[in-house]
């Protein structure tokens, strides 16, 4: 029996007499599971894997979540993160980590970004606030971590004040970088003011990725 | 009698049955819905939910008010496939189809009238089934000219849900942000 080019559907050849009805049979089993797989796909492209999480109690090193499967999303129910000692830049501290195995290479985005607006009370005058944002790899190079991506948004603070922003990007998760610690760490340089110890409170916020599952024009209707 | 497959139901008779043109009839019947399904779900994942609207005029913000910037003067509609974007209510974007969005604003403009500016805020305020504030916010060194601010978020949105860009900023005198986008994007459905 010969099978279509496409759809591989199984055909009656020249010398079949007739159709039967395991012919019939066997057609309509196979056109089910070639336009599964279609459906598969076409589910698959409108659920595209995203995970979002929050920050939980207190916890300088918060937050460690795992791969979220499609369009689960965890519900915001975390609270604020304290330092007593603000994270300085030759010091950057953590303030979320997840661990990941993301499960294909591709492009992905990663943003992160405060839910409620901090509330610094000893910043100095010409100092700088910042997030870094950075997927780390332990599979590409056995032994160490590789930095896979990294970005960093900083802002200018001349006064005390409160600050509140998002930082976002897009980056390739190569083959065989299955293994990643997402990490956002939060810094406040203050080579530039005075370096004194801050005391309060941060709300980092959500951290989120997703990933673009096939062609570019599901990149571009994302907004990339 | 016969069977169905466990996908899309496609009848098909048993081995034994001989067959008739009314079991022909019954796979073209059925193959033909399933294709028609999978063609509604090709619709929906290559053209997914989006509105992206623009206005370039300004809106007068006084300092230490929170000001709803509206899409109110020529709006120019970028793309609105899913009726998110309504023109009788231009503060705003409406969720029509359950997901995840991802939903960015921003303006730009002058704030030469600002006397003195110490911070601007420019916040996506959700309204509905998941109620929230996204901030983003900067001291701004009492900074007199122009300006332009973006605010990102992911969000959950439900039929109904809505989402409006605000402005904020301290100082004295008034500014006059402009040159407005706000869009939403459906990355997930849910």
């Amino acid at each position: 029996m010969e099978l279509t080019d496409f759809l591989k559907l199984p055909m009656p050849g020249p010398d079949d007499t007739g159709a039967t009805a395991a012919y019939l049979q066997r057609l309509a089993r196979e056109a089910d599971a070639r336009m599964g797989q279609y459906e598969d796909e076409l589910n698959a492209a409108t659920r595209p894997y995203v995970s979002v999480c929050r920050a939980l109690n207190g916890d300088t090193i918060s937050g460690r979540f795992e791969y979220t499967v499609q369009s689960e999303i965890f519900a915001n129910t975390g609270s604020s993160v304290v330092y007593s000692n603000f994270p300085t830049y030759d010091d950057p501290r953590w303030v979320m980590e997840g661990f990941s195995n993301f499960p294909v290479p591709g492009w992905w985005s990663i943003g992160a970004a405060k839910i409620t607006s901090p509330q610094p009370t000893g910043i100095t005058n010409n100092s700088v606030f910042a997030y870094i944002l950075e997927v780390r790899s332990t599979d590409l190079n056995p032994g160490r971590e590789t930095t896979i991506y990294r970005t960093t948004r900083t802002y200018a603070d001349s006064q005390t004040g409160s600050e509140s922003g998002e930082i976002y990007g897009t980056f390739y998760l190569p083959p065989g970088a299955r293994n990643n610690y997402v990490r956002l760490f939060m810094y406040h340089d203050a080579r530039n003011g005075s370096n004194v110890a801050l005391d309060r409170s941060i709300d980092p916020g959500t951290v989120g990725w997703r990933l673009f599952l096939g062609s570019g024009d599901v990149a571009q209707r994302a907004g990339f | 009698m016969g069977s169905t497959t466990p996908r899309f139901g496609i009848r098909y008779p048993y081995q034994a049955e001989v067959v008739t043109p009314q079991h022909f009839a019954n796979f073209a019947s059925d193959m033909n819905a399933a294709l028609t399904s999978l063609a509604t779900l090709r619709d929906r994942a290559t053209n997914m939910p989006a509105a992206h609207v623009t206005s370039e005029a300004g809106t007068t913000v006084p300092a230490n008010t929170t000001v709803t910037l509206a899409l109110n003067t020529s709006p120019f509609v970028v793309v609105n496939n899913a009726g998110m974007w309504n023109p009788a209510q231009n503060d705003r974007l409406t969720c029509t189809v359950a997901g995840i969005y991802v939903v960015s604003g921003s303006v730009g403009g002058s704030t030469t009238n600002a006397t003195t500016m110490n911070a601007f805020e420019l916040s996506l305020t959700f309204t509905g089934a998941n109620n929230k504030v996204i901030l983003h916010k900067e001291n701004t060194e009492n900074n007199t000219h122009e300006g332009h601010w973006a605010v990102n978020t992911l969000w959950i949105m439900q039929p109904g849900d809505y989402v409006r860009m605000g402005c904020w900023w301290s100082g004295s005198g008034s500014i006059t942000p402009a040159i407005k986008h706000l869009s939403a994007v459906c990355v997930a459905l849910i």
